[in-house]
């Protein structure tokens, strides 16, 4: 099982928490309120269809909206691969940060 | 307060958004704007909401083009994968295309360096444009390019436009420090000439030729005389009794540059040495003058008429201002506009030749990527797909070819600037190198586009069917590539046709009869005028039996620059004032080259009046004086002494004294006891003349000691003349073999294919009968008929390039039909031998193989 990337951890995690809602708008403003990253569209769009490649999301087209001038959106949400890789990507971090909280890092830099 | 219709963001924001994100997500990533501009505007109003549209706008375009062009690499990354796949795979054809093509690339880029070196010719100095050499015109068109020593600061005194004058003169002398001791050429010059002209100092300024006795030398001389030394202020000698400091040393003269000498010595000097400076009617020296920046040639050119009617209007003069940077190209040059013209040619149809051999090579190979082509198709790939895939496959040929060519490049170049004397560098020019990533693209393109277009438009179904060697496009392609094959045969054949002019004429100018024996003659050049030295070498050298006859003489007969003006004789009309060629001999002379006296006498020992008062003229002298008969009548010539006032004893018969350039000239002799520079010796019919040339040497050695004895055989003299003809006849034989292997290999592939195509054919009529001589004569004739018209086709156009070529020569060869004849010939040999082999082999085919699978 390949390990997901930051970016591709970051996505995925914003587009499952989006659940049905998971478009280009919403995914970048979900992203920015989790980490504070912001992404253009163009590169927003670019990782996204990798992950479609990688075979952890899949996207669907929704239905023409006024507000977007008559444009669709487009849906991405998460497949049974991408939820292995999460959790695969968790129990990683989990074993890797074991022990270490918050309060580690409260008293400084020691060796 | 919104109004009904909803605002929208900035078209051309929108539009650009769509043009560069041509992909599938663009309506997307518009929607996704549009939503978020909407947000916007109810923060911040339309106003600033447009604006940040806008910004947006740029934001989005990195990554766009990020993912684009990454996405749109993955297919030419694949197409590059094949492309070497294909190559290794049929390594014998690949060799061959690439080869080919590497081979006219080589030459092609050779030449372009050469024609680089030509053009830009003399740039180096900063002031180039502005720089003129003063040339004097006489009333009967003569031009002289040698000025009278006083123009040159005449000039810069008198007129205001001139800002600065510099005179020349070449000189020749042993060049000697400490013990080394060599010839070397220089010049006297006046100091501005490093002002005027830009010369590159490492060590001293260009002020440097101020100091009286100063020499400033070249980066070789230095090495040479004094190794790791500096030479800055050491004193080295001349000729054995000048003494010069050096004062400056410049870097090498490259190789497009006039200027190749290795010293330069102050004009004064020479001044000093001269017995009548201010003569304003010798002309001896080359000025070059600088003009003011606000000035024209024009604005002083009238300017000049008043200066030179001021100073001595003898012979109505006119003093005429030549742009420096032209003088290359021109009459007193040594470069050559013609031959620049016909090389750049030739080199542009050798390349030609090579893509055409490339893309013939590669239609032939169509059967073989059949399959993959349908393949694609049938997976998806629209026609533009394959045509980028071939495109880019013939333009990873051309990298692959361009590299193996520079590679030939640098190997050959050293031969080359031998050839041509002159020191090209591959890298030399930026600019030049720039174009090497472009000539391969650009061939490859050209190249590739039509063998793509071919291949491309395969349908999948006749694939399948594995008809496509019988659909009646093939026959429009046969047509096609038999085009291809006549060009190429054109382009070769006009380059035989003209080997055959040039190589005749130069035969022909190299073997000419001169009107004089330049035979088992050598010369050498005497040092100072010594008329009792020159008598003692005489009488030491008579001795010998090996030794016939012993000359001195102004200049050689077959090379005679020096012209006269200022002459009179009987029956002159004023104001006529032509130049004649004259020379300056002694007694010994006509018999030494066994020029021919048609009427009246040669020189004789017992008239004593000879020696002071004959004139002996030629033919062209007697018709320019249009004198019916000169024996007897009046003749003089103006000298450093005055007049010398004579009579013509006798007319010689016409020879040849300068090159077959020019036309022969009116031409008078006269004895003198100095002004002599060569000494000639006669010696016996022998094909090794090394021991008499020993005799001489010790013999000279001791009458001129401490000069180097240095002899040429005169016939050697007549190749140097034509130097320049001769390197250019053999560039041009190169290029002509080169043209004919292509073709041969082009004609080869065309048979190839062909052949393929009818070997069915020639089964049949075996069958029926047909006996394998008559195979052969059907399939060759085809191709014999089709070379006689390119011949046909070939001919006026190699007829128009030899002809001005030949035009440069005053005695030339006639185009004929002996010439035409030849070159048909060859060209056919040359077919029938890259056919020969193949129509055989297919004639002799049995056909129970070939027709096994019918």
């Amino acid at each position: 099982m390949k390990d997901l990337s930051q970016a591709e951890e970051t996505f995925l995690i914003a587009i499952w928490h989006l659940k049905d809602d998971a478009y280009g708008v919403s995914i970048r403003d979900r992203i920015l309120e989790l980490t504070g990253k912001k992404y253009t569209y163009g590169t927003l769009y670019g990782i996204l269809d990798q992950l479609v490649r990688r075979g952890y999301s899949i996207k669907k087209e929704g239905d023409p909206t006024s507000e977007r001038g008559g444009r669709r959106k487009l849906f991405y949400s998460l497949t049974e691969n991408g939820f292995l890789a999460l959790r695969n990507s968790y129990e990683v971090q989990r074993s890797l940060w074991n022990g270490i909280n918050k309060s580690t890092f409260e008293n400084g830099f020691k060796i | 307060m919104k109004n009904a219709d909803p605002v929208k963001p900035p078209k051309y924001a929108e539009k650009i958004i769509s043009l560069f994100a041509q992909l599938h997500n663009r309506l997307y990533i518009l929607g996704d704007l549009e939503e978020d501009f909407a947000a916007v505007c109810r923060k911040t109003g339309v106003f600033y909401a447009r604006l940040w549209y806008r910004f947006q706008c740029l934001q989005v375009f990195p990554g766009i083009i990020k993912y684009k062009l990454y996405g749109s690499t993955v297919m030419l990354r694949n197409y590059i994968k094949i492309a070497f796949r294909n190559i290794i795979r049929h390594k014998g054809q690949s060799i061959i295309n690439i080869g080919g093509l590497a081979v006219g690339m080589t030459c092609s880029i050779i030449i372009l360096l050469w024609l680089v070196d030509e053009v830009s010719w003399d740039n180096t100095h900063e002031n180039g444009e502005k720089i003129y050499q003063a040339m004097i015109h006489k009333g009967t068109g003569k031009i002289f390019s040698s000025t009278s020593i006083p123009i040159g600061p005449a000039l810069k005194s008198e007129i205001p436009d001139i800002e600065d004058t510099a005179r020349l003169f070449f000189n020749r002398s042993n060049f000697s420090y400490k013990e080394t001791q060599f010839p070397e050429t220089g010049a006297y010059v006046d100091p501005s000439f490093f002002s005027i002209f830009s010369f590159n100092f490492i060590n001293g300024e260009n002020s440097a030729l101020y100091r009286p006795n100063s020499i400033i030398i070249t980066k070789k001389i230095a090495q040479k005389y004094f190794g790791t030394e500096d030479p800055l202020n050491k004193v080295v000698n001349l000729g054995g009794n000048s003494f010069y400091t050096i004062t400056g040393i410049i870097d090498n003269p490259p190789s497009n540059s006039t200027f190749k000498y290795n010293y330069y010595i102050p004009f004064n000097v020479f001044v000093k040495s001269d017995h009548d400076p201010e003569n304003w009617l010798r002309f001896q020296t080359r000025t070059f003058v600088l003009l003011n920046e606000n000035s024209t040639s024009e604005s002083v050119s009238d300017k000049l008429v008043d200066f030179i009617n001021k100073h001595d209007s003898r012979g109505n003069p006119e003093l005429k201002l030549y742009p420096f940077l032209d003088l290359h190209f021109s009459a007193w040059g040594t470069g050559t506009k013609d031959n620049t013209y016909i090389l750049g040619f030739g080199a542009i149809f050798i390349l030609l030749l090579a893509c055409i051999n490339y893309v013939n090579l590669t239609t032939a190979r169509l059967s073989a990527r059949a399959k993959e082509i349908g393949m694609r198709k049938i997976t998806g790939a629209v026609r533009t797909n394959l045509i980028t895939q071939f495109i880019s496959e013939s333009v990873v040929i051309a990298i692959i070819a361009q590299g193996i060519s520079l590679a030939l490049v640098s190997i050959a170049l050293p031969a080359f600037n031998d050839l041509t004397s002159k020191q090209v560098g591959l890298w030399d020019s930026p600019m030049i190198n720039i174009w090497f990533i472009f000539i391969p693209i650009i061939v490859g393109v050209i190249g590739g586009f039509y063998p793509s277009m071919i291949l491309s438009s395969l349908k999948p179904i006749d694939i399948i069917k594995g008809s496509i060697l019988f659909k009646s496009k093939k026959s429009n392609q046969v047509y096609v590539r038999k085009g291809l094959v006549i060009i190429q045969f054109f382009i070769s054949i006009i380059f035989i046709i003209s080997a055959v002019v040039i190589n005749n004429q130069l035969n022909f100018v190299l073997n000419k009869d001169l009107g004089l024996n330049n035979k088992n003659l050598i010369y050498m050049e005497i040092p100072g005028e010594n008329q009792s030295s020159f008598n003692a070498l005489k009488t030491e050298l008579l001795k010998h039996p090996d030794i016939m006859k012993i000359s001195k003489m102004s200049e050689l007969p077959v090379d005679i620059w020096k012209r006269r003006s200022g002459l009179d004789w009987e029956g002159k009309a004023s104001g006529f004032d032509p130049g004649m060629a004259e020379l300056k001999i002694d007694i010994d002379f006509l018999s030494t080259f066994e020029i021919r006296i048609i009427e009246g006498r040669g020189f004789s020992k017992e008239m004593g009046t000879d020696l002071t008062e004959a004139y002996i003229v030629n033919e062209e002298a007697v018709k320019l004086m249009k004198m019916e008969s000169p024996i007897g009548k009046e003749f003089s010539c103006p000298t450093h002494s005055g007049m010398r006032k004579g009579k013509i004893i006798g007319v010689m018969k016409n020879f040849h004294m300068s090159s077959l350039h020019n036309n022969i000239e009116p031409t008078f002799l006269f004895i003198t006891n100095n002004s002599h520079n060569y000494v000639c010796v006669k010696l016996t019919e022998s094909n090794d003349h090394t021991n008499t040339i020993k005799i001489i040497e010790n013999t000279w050695a001791g009458i001129f000691p401490g000069s180097l004895f240095k002899y040429t055989h005169l016939n050697r003299l007549t190749e140097r003349m034509y130097s320049g003809e001769i390197k250019f006849k053999r560039i041009f034989n190169y290029l002509t073999f080169i043209s004919i292997m292509i073709a041969i290999l082009g004609l080869y592939s065309l048979t190839m294919f062909v052949i393929n195509g009818r070997i069915k054919e020639i089964g049949i009529r075996k069958v029926h009968g047909a006996s394998t001589g008559s195979m052969v004569k059907l399939l060759s004739f085809d191709y014999i008929k089709w070379v006689i018209i390119s011949n046909i086709l070939a001919l006026p156009v190699a007829h128009y390039f030899m002809k001005k070529w030949l035009d440069s020569f005053a005695y030339k060869i006639e185009f004929g039909i002996l010439i035409i004849v030849s070159a048909l010939f060859i060209s056919v040999m040359i077919a029938l031998t890259a056919i020969f082999y193949q129509t055989f082999k297919a004639a002799r085919a049995n056909p129970v193989d070939t027709l096994r699978y019918e």
